[in-house]
């Protein structure tokens, strides 16, 4: 009887020691997965900002100008340009499209506030 | 031996074996106590082990820097003024540098511009860490890791980059090498950390601080400004654009500039904030003062009248006028012919501690403060007297700058309510609520009348932009240069606010001696300058700020208003 238990409890013991090593390497290597994702996360972050600075370095308006001047024929928007939307009626709407002559001259749009 | 001897015997034996047994269980006993015991205590560890989780795991994510990160800054409507990249620094470890002669040789071809003779001193003298170079593009830092050399190290260290580069460098300000803020707003970060946190909102990963400027508005003024400059031949030039109503500067220019990627061109003195930290004796603009003092306390009417036909003679000194009508003139016609005779006796007739505690009202007289620090104090006369009262009328003998200039001017133009300038974004209700009310709102609506009718009849009709109701008045200062008002060396400024009708914007340009040249018709006074730069301002940023324009038969109507009220 007593013996009978011993042998049980052995392999018991070995059961569980196996067990426990297993989880302990598996929680290991997901600690290892988490350094080198935390790491992944700071890179992205890093290059991010380095986009965005990127872009943002791209988009400066002083750039925006130049290359506006040198490549499209578009001018200030002139007043006359300028609508607010409550001011846009249905005749607007009536209206013939614009053709392609007058492409060149940019269309009024509304305001946006 | 007896019988009863070998009983007596084995009775001794047997006790003695029974009293044995007995120990014998107990100290069993015992045993198993202590080693349950021993069990339950690791396999009770094992258990909180396992429930309060794994030590900090080595290796992780840590900060490798040792300049600060700042928080990323943005303008009004969150386009990128200044954010923190990585960049590495290379260093030596004298400890670990076998041969101090080739690493210096090959550390040096790639980085060119290496002082050879101070490192080998250095590494000569250094314990563990002698820095070479900061702020390592990738490819250097690449060049330096494939050469292999044993003692050579890298960091990890953010950088302070702005993308606009010398476009908001006034007010945006720059870091020193350790990313420390040294100017402007990066300075006013450093100095009130908690700023970050509220605006970008508990729990966000990336601190950042929102500008009240506008990148379009700003990079219109300093467009326009900079070809003012060249077509004008002026030495430096400056504007600034403010809400009326929450008193949120939109734009503040001034050039020379620098780029804050290149912080050593900062210290160039040339190249110093003149709106906030330059003072200067601003001429006839400081007409709206006097006038509006007249008016605020009832001292004159739009409909009073000063004799002008003659100048006034004060001692040695004469006062005449520039666009001399000889003849009486009218409060308005002061204003718009911009009449020193007429704005003297203006101030004289409010008395010369009316006058002084008027312009004190309006902030005129004290330092202003604003997030970018405190502005230059005025240079006001230490003996206030009859001649300076006379004289500050028309904008001499007071030295101001331009920015607590426009600041004094946003009660004249929103109804009356002292808003002061702010770089943080603000609403108008919060901002109106907020301060005091220091002129009557009658003032504010004639004084935009003046203006309007300035822009319209008087010195200032090429400063008006199509549509966009401009109002405003020309200055004229003559610049001391050797202890003598010169007139040749001019600074010549524009006030302006728009549109008049429902004032939104103010826009103050000014422009340092300004030469005669053909595009303003061989004058240089601020009518040919200063007023067709502000009109070029205000035609690019009235559709960015969303000013509706209004064309001619509404142009006509208010300006028949403004006619018949005078």
């Amino acid at each position: 009887m007593l013996r009978f238990v011993n042998i049980c409890l052995v392999l018991a013991l070995v059961a569980l020691a196996y067990v426990n090593y297993q989880v302990k390497y598996e929680s290991r290597g997901i600690d290892e997965e988490i350094v080198s994702l935390n790491k992944k996360i700071e890179d992205e972050r890093d290059a991010i900002a380095v986009l965005r600075a990127e872009w943002s370095l791209l988009n400066r308006p002083e750039r925006l100008q130049r290359l506006a001047q040198k490549h499209l024929k578009l001018g200030d928007a002139q007043p006359r340009q300028l609508l607010t939307l409550e001011s846009v009626t249905s005749a607007d709407f009536a209206r013939p499209p614009l053709q392609a002559d007058a492409a060149a001259t940019p269309q009024a749009k509304p305001i946006a506030r | 031996m007896t019988e009863s001897d070998a009983a007596k015997t084995d009775v001794a034996t047997a006790r003695a074996e029974r009293a044995y047994l007995a120990r014998s269980r107990y100290r069993y006993r015992f045993a198993c106590l202590g080693f349950a015991i021993a069990f339950l205590l690791v396999g009770s560890r094992l258990v909180v082990l396992g429930f309060t989780g794994v030590l900090p795991s080595q290796g992780g994510v840590h900060d490798i820097s040792t300049t600060v990160h700042r928080p990323d800054i943005f303008d009004r409507r969150g386009r990128l003024l200044a954010t923190d990249i990585k960049g590495a620094t290379v260093y030596a470890d004298p400890k670990r540098v076998i041969d101090t002669d080739e690493l210096i040789e090959q550390v040096s071809s790639v980085l060119p511009g290496v002082d050879s003779r101070d490192l080998r001193q250095r590494i000569k003298n250094g314990r563990r860490f002698v820095g070479i170079r900061r702020e390592l593009t990738p490819k250097q830092q690449a060049e330096l890791y494939e050469l292999g050399l044993p003692g050579l190290g890298f960091i990890q260290e953010y950088r302070r980059v702005y993308p606009v580069g010398a476009t908001a460098s006034q007010v945006v300000g720059f870091v020193d090498v350790d990313n420390r803020g040294l100017a402007g707003m990066e300075q006013f970060v450093d100095n009130n950390p908690q700023l970050a946190m509220l605006q970008s909102g508990p729990g966000q990963a990336d601190e950042s601080v929102t500008l009240s400027l506008d990148l379009g508005v700003q990079h219109v003024l300093r467009d326009e400004l900079r070809g003012a400059m060249a077509t004008y031949h002026a030495k430096a030039a400056a504007g600034v654009v403010i809400d009326v109503h929450s008193g949120e500067v939109l734009g503040l220019a001034s050039l020379p500039d620098y780029d804050p990627n290149h912080r050593e061109q900062a210290l160039d003195k040339d190249r110093v904030n003149r709106i906030g930290s330059g003072v200067y004796e601003m001429g006839s603009i400081f007409k709206v003062f006097t006038v509006a003092g007249a008016l605020d306390t009832g001292t004159a009417s739009l409909r009073s009248s000063y004799d002008a036909s003659q100048p006034i003679r004060v001692g040695s000194f004469t006062i005449r006028d520039f666009h001399g009508k000889n003849r009486r003139l009218t409060v308005p016609e002061i204003f718009i012919y911009s009449s020193n005779i007429g704005s003297a006796k203006m101030a004289v007739d409010m008395g010369v501690d009316g006058h002084r505690a008027f312009l004190k009202r309006l902030g005129l007289l004290t330092r202003i403060r604003t997030e970018l620090g405190d502005g230059a104090a005025p240079i006001v006369p230490k003996h206030w007297q009859k001649l300076n009262t006379m004289t500050i009328a028309f904008g001499h003998g007071l030295s101001v700058t331009p920015l607590q200039l426009a600041a004094s001017t946003l009660p004249l133009v929103n109804g009356g309510i002292g808003v002061t300038p702010t770089f943080l974004p603000r609403s108008r209700e919060e901002a109106m609520a907020q301060s005091p009310r220091v002129l009557k709102s009658s003032t504010s609506d004639s004084m935009l009348k003046l203006m309007r009718l300035n822009v319209v009849k008087g010195t200032a009709k090429r400063a008006d932009a199509e549509g966009y109701r401009v109002g405003g008045k020309t200055g004229t200062a003559e610049k001391v240069v050797g202890g003598r008002y010169s007139t040749s060396a001019l600074l010549t400024s524009f006030l302006a606010a728009f549109p008049t009708d429902a004032p939104e914007y103010l826009v103050l340009v000014m422009l340092d001696e300004p030469q005669r040249v053909a595009a303003s018709n061989g004058h240089a006074t601020a009518g040919v300058n200063a007023a067709p730069t502000a009109r070029k301002i205000i035609e690019r940023i009235g559709p960015i700020l969303g000013v509706a324009p209004k064309l001619n038969e509404d142009k006509r109507q208010f300006d028949d208003k403004v006619f018949a009220s005078y």
